[in-house]
């Protein structure tokens, strides 16, 4: 668990774990190679209002399938935060 | 070992895979990085299938069948991972020349364009440094069946592995020196077994770009190395009386797909026609 305070800026937190994860990735497994890629692009798209139009669908797909299908315990959880931001916090929702 | 798959249960040796099973049963798996003749990676991910009881889908390429497992092979789930793994390799590779990877998008109905037309992917100049083949790397999926092939699975000369890490992991030669100063061999058994046309013979790349390659007008002729003693099987495709690709067959005992310099590229003697 992350305990942020209420006036931090949680879009700039999402989109730092998002490159994190993106960067640490040893690039084995497709899930988590281009998956964490792919999270990290439709957040900027969304925090720079520049959507095409179903990056939250995308988002969802990614959070499942590389948890789903991911080798190991990174690609797993790459997008755990996240979709936790969107969905228990509505950021970027 | 009893294992029910989509509902059915069926008796396979012991030490089988998932993948094993499934075919045996007539289970049409889809699979990109793994060969018969290759040791199970596991990396593309797009055989997973879902096993009772674990936490992650499992691939079916790899994970040894134990007895008493039940396995979906057509849930929901698998069909979900399948295919957004098959959209994120066709929005970051090209694969204009993998038919076996478009059959699976058009069967898993995948859209690669979904993430948008700014998306990062491994698009780079073609590597034409030889004569024998080329390497396309904006076609590279990353499966790992090249390394193999040059490893220990087949050739033993690890002129080529992984390097860097992340989207940035690509096929790489020591020091990333261009091939003809690098540790190959010009087997060619790296482009036997790469399945999106990343590795081409530079006859079929040289055919292709100048738009004179006809796949279904090729005939197959199955004949015997002429060089050595060992006997390789060949089987030569020919397109307007020429030979302009030399294979293996897989399942042939001798070389399970495999071949040298000679057998693979060393044919233009045969069409040596001279002067008119």
């Amino acid at each position: 668990m992350i305990v942020y305070g209420a006036e931090a800026d949680l879009v700039d937190a999402v989109l730092r774990i998002a490159e994190f994860f993106r960067d640490e990735s040893c690039g084995q497994c497709v899930p988590c190679r281009i998956g964490t890629v792919r999270q990290e692009e439709a957040l900027h798209r969304l925090a720079s209002d520049t959507a095409i139009g179903d990056e939250l669908d995308v988002l969802a797909d990614l959070t499942q399938v590389m948890r789903d299908a991911s080798i190991c315990g990174l690609g797993q959880t790459a997008a755990n935060a996240v979709d936790s931001a969107i969905h228990n916090l509505g950021v970027l929702a | 070992m009893k294992i029910t798959i989509d509902g059915v249960t069926t008796d396979v040796p012991a030490g089988s895979t998932i993948l094993d099973a499934a075919q045996q049963m007539g289970i049409d798996t889809p699979t990109l990085c793994y060969g018969d003749t290759l040791t199970p990676v596991n990396v593309c991910r797009v055989c997973v299938v879902e096993l009772e009881n674990a936490r992650t889908l499992v691939p079916a390429c790899s994970r040894k069948v134990e007895d008493g497992m039940v396995v979906h092979t057509d849930s929901e789930r698998v069909r979900t991972s399948r295919r957004l793994v098959l959209e994120l390799l066709g929005s970051a590779a090209d694969l204009s020349t993998a038919p076996e990877a478009l059959a699976y998008i058009d069967r898993y109905e995948a859209r690669p364009d979904r993430f948008g037309p700014d998306s990062l992917t491994v698009e780079q100049a073609v590597k034409v440094d030889n004569e024998l083949y080329v390497r396309d790397y904006s076609k590279c999926i990353l499966c790992y069946k090249c390394v193999e092939a040059c490893g220990v699975d087949h050739q033993n000369t690890f002129a080529i592995t992984v390097a860097g890490r992340g989207f940035g992991a690509h096929i790489s030669t020591e020091l990333d020196v261009p091939l003809p100063e690098s540790a190959c061999v010009y087997c060619g058994n790296c482009v036997a077994v790469c399945p999106t046309g990343a590795l081409m013979a530079k006859s079929e790349f040289d055919l292709r770009e100048a738009g004179d390659w006809r796949e279904e007008e090729q005939t197959e002729v199955d004949t015997v190395c002429p060089y050595c003693g060992v006997g390789c099987n060949l089987t030569l495709h020919v397109q307007d009386d020429a030979i302009v690709k030399v294979s293996s067959p897989d399942d042939h005992d001798v070389t399970r797909g495999n071949l040298c310099i000679k057998g693979r590229y060393g044919y233009r003697y045969v069409q040596n026609r001279g002067p008119k």
